[in-house]
């Protein structure tokens, strides 16, 4: 078990990051970015609110990965004990894993998919792609690999191997968080991969895949009985509501059966709004959670709004798919 | 016997000053620690930020007060110390409220100064606020050293 360090040593990483939210974006500075003609005029209000925003729009995905990686490198700094904080991250490494592996087969450039923070380089990822040596890699990432990579080559099913990395990262995201014995990492981990887990059994449920399918695809979570879900997912979408509904997150059922991505957004702004009466701590790795989900959902937000501005979005769609921040 | 009951009168006094000075340093050690991003961020603030890192730092003094009064009562600076057991068992216990009580209001009224060093990083104008709060939970800090204090004095009256 990791993460029970005496939450009085976390006076000065509490305060510290105290200070940094008070730079996250308000609801003022959302409207005005939502109002904004263009993407490049959005860039601007950003660059007045002090973010280092580039000359070049192909350079957004960098810039809010910086962004990310700002609020991490802190808190790799001064977070007394960063384990706790690392199955925040771990999504970004099997996403990167993804990456990868698709680079490597392909003549995609890995640095254009590749996202930051994370727990593996980049460099390191690429050279036990490119010279075939997955050990490089640290556990479990490299069994994961290597598993990807063979199901990749003998099936030539992109998705096969997706559903064996993201399944990876559900059961790596829990298992990590199980050693964890601060209880909101627990939860909130929980939530993301009863998320993940609810998104692919609703996906599978409406192409009506088989049993096997979901066997492969839905990993482990504690708020959700994985065996119900499989065999409720087997049988259909109506079965699959049905069981949601006896679930801790049945009422955002409805939801899932008119938009998934409204249900998406409803299931993180219940993350979100959880951490509310969390950010007055003044002790305690709990604050620094906080800031941390709340840095990751402005750069959600602001990709949002650049994403939305590039295709030419109304201001109503864009700001009915932003997360409720709480600054 | 004498002996034995200064052994207990000044073990009384040692914790008096020793409990409340680790409640102190922590609490101050705490509070300037929370308080260090602050001051980075904005220097001006090291005025409202030191009050609240001096407010855990009172228990220390009040605990060194108790401990001189016991020594000055049993003799110990300046005449001939002999204390009966009861005596010294008596100054022992006299001197718990504020050990104890010292200890844990420091501990507490840490917790509060550090937050108020928060309010202080976000609302700088409601640093009064986070002062005021702080002083409710001095309040049972004195309360301790008045109790101490006032056994201290009188256990000599009782002519045991």
């Amino acid at each position: 078990m990791k993460g029970k360090v005496n939450e009085s040593h976390y006076a000065y990483s509490v305060t510290a990051a105290r200070i940094m939210q008070r730079a996250l974006l308000s609801d003022a500075d959302y409207a005005q970015l939502i109002a904004a003609p263009d993407a490049i005029a959005a860039l601007a209000v950003l660059s007045s609110k002090g973010w280092k925003t580039p000359d070049d729009i192909s350079r957004i995905p960098q810039m809010l990965d910086d962004e990310l990686q700002k609020a991490w490198d802190f808190l790799t700094e001064f977070a007394p004990d960063i384990d706790i904080f690392k199955p925040f991250i771990l999504r970004n490494d099997y996403h990167n894993l993804k990456a990868a592996l698709k680079c490597a087969l392909s003549e995609l450039q890995i640095d254009r998919y590749f996202i930051r923070p994370a727990l593996v380089p980049r460099k390191l990822m690429i050279n036990a792609l490119s010279e075939n040596r997955f050990s490089l890699l640290p556990e479990p990432f490299s069994s994961v690999l290597k598993k990807a990579y063979d199901a990749l080559n003998e099936t030539r099913d992109g998705q096969l191997a997706d559903i064996i990395i993201d399944r990876a990262a559900i059961d790596g995201m829990i298992a990590a968080a199980g050693e964890i014995r601060e209880p909101l990492v627990r939860r909130i981990i929980d939530t993301l991969c009863a998320l993940s887990n609810i998104k692919i059994a609703f996906r599978g449920a409406t192409l009506s895949k088989n049993k096997d399918f979901f066997e492969t695809a839905i990993g482990n979570c504690f708020s959700l009985d994985r065996k119900s879900l499989i065999d409720a997912s087997a049988k259909g979408s109506n079965e699959l509501f049905q069981y949601l509904k006896t679930t801790s997150y049945a009422e955002h059922t409805e939801l899932l059966k008119t938009s998934p991505i409204d249900f998406e957004r409803h299931f993180e702004d219940r993350i979100l709004s959880s951490l509310e009466p969390i950010r007055f701590e003044a002790l305690g790795a709990n604050p620094l959670i906080a800031f941390f989900l709340f840095k990751e959902a402005e750069i959600k937000n602001i990709r949002l709004i650049l994403a939305g501005k590039l295709a030419q979005s109304s201001g109503e769609e864009i700001r009915r798919r932003l997360r409720r921040i709480y600054v | 016997m004498g002996f034995l009951g200064i052994i207990l009168a000044l073990t009384g006094a040692a914790l008096s000053v020793t409990l409340t000075c680790i409640g102190s340093a922590k609490g101050v050690g705490m509070t300037a620690e929370a308080s260090a991003p602050v001051m980075i961020d904005d220097p001006s603030k090291f005025s409202k930020l030191l009050i609240l890192q001096l407010m855990p730092g009172t228990q220390g003094l009040y605990g060194l007060v108790v401990t001189v009064m016991v020594m000055l009562n049993i003799g110990l600076l300046g005449g001939s110390p002999d204390l009966s057991l009861t005596e010294g068992l008596l100054y022992f216990f006299a001197c718990m409220p504020i050990a104890i009580g010292g200890l844990i209001s420091a501990l507490m009224q840490a917790r509060v100064t550090v937050t108020g060093v928060n309010i202080v990083a976000q609302k700088p104008s409601e640093s009064g606020k986070a002062i005021v709060s702080a002083t409710l939970v001095e309040f049972y800090a004195l309360l301790c050293f008045i109790a101490s204090m006032l056994m201290v004095l009188n256990i000599s009256r009782l002519g045991l």
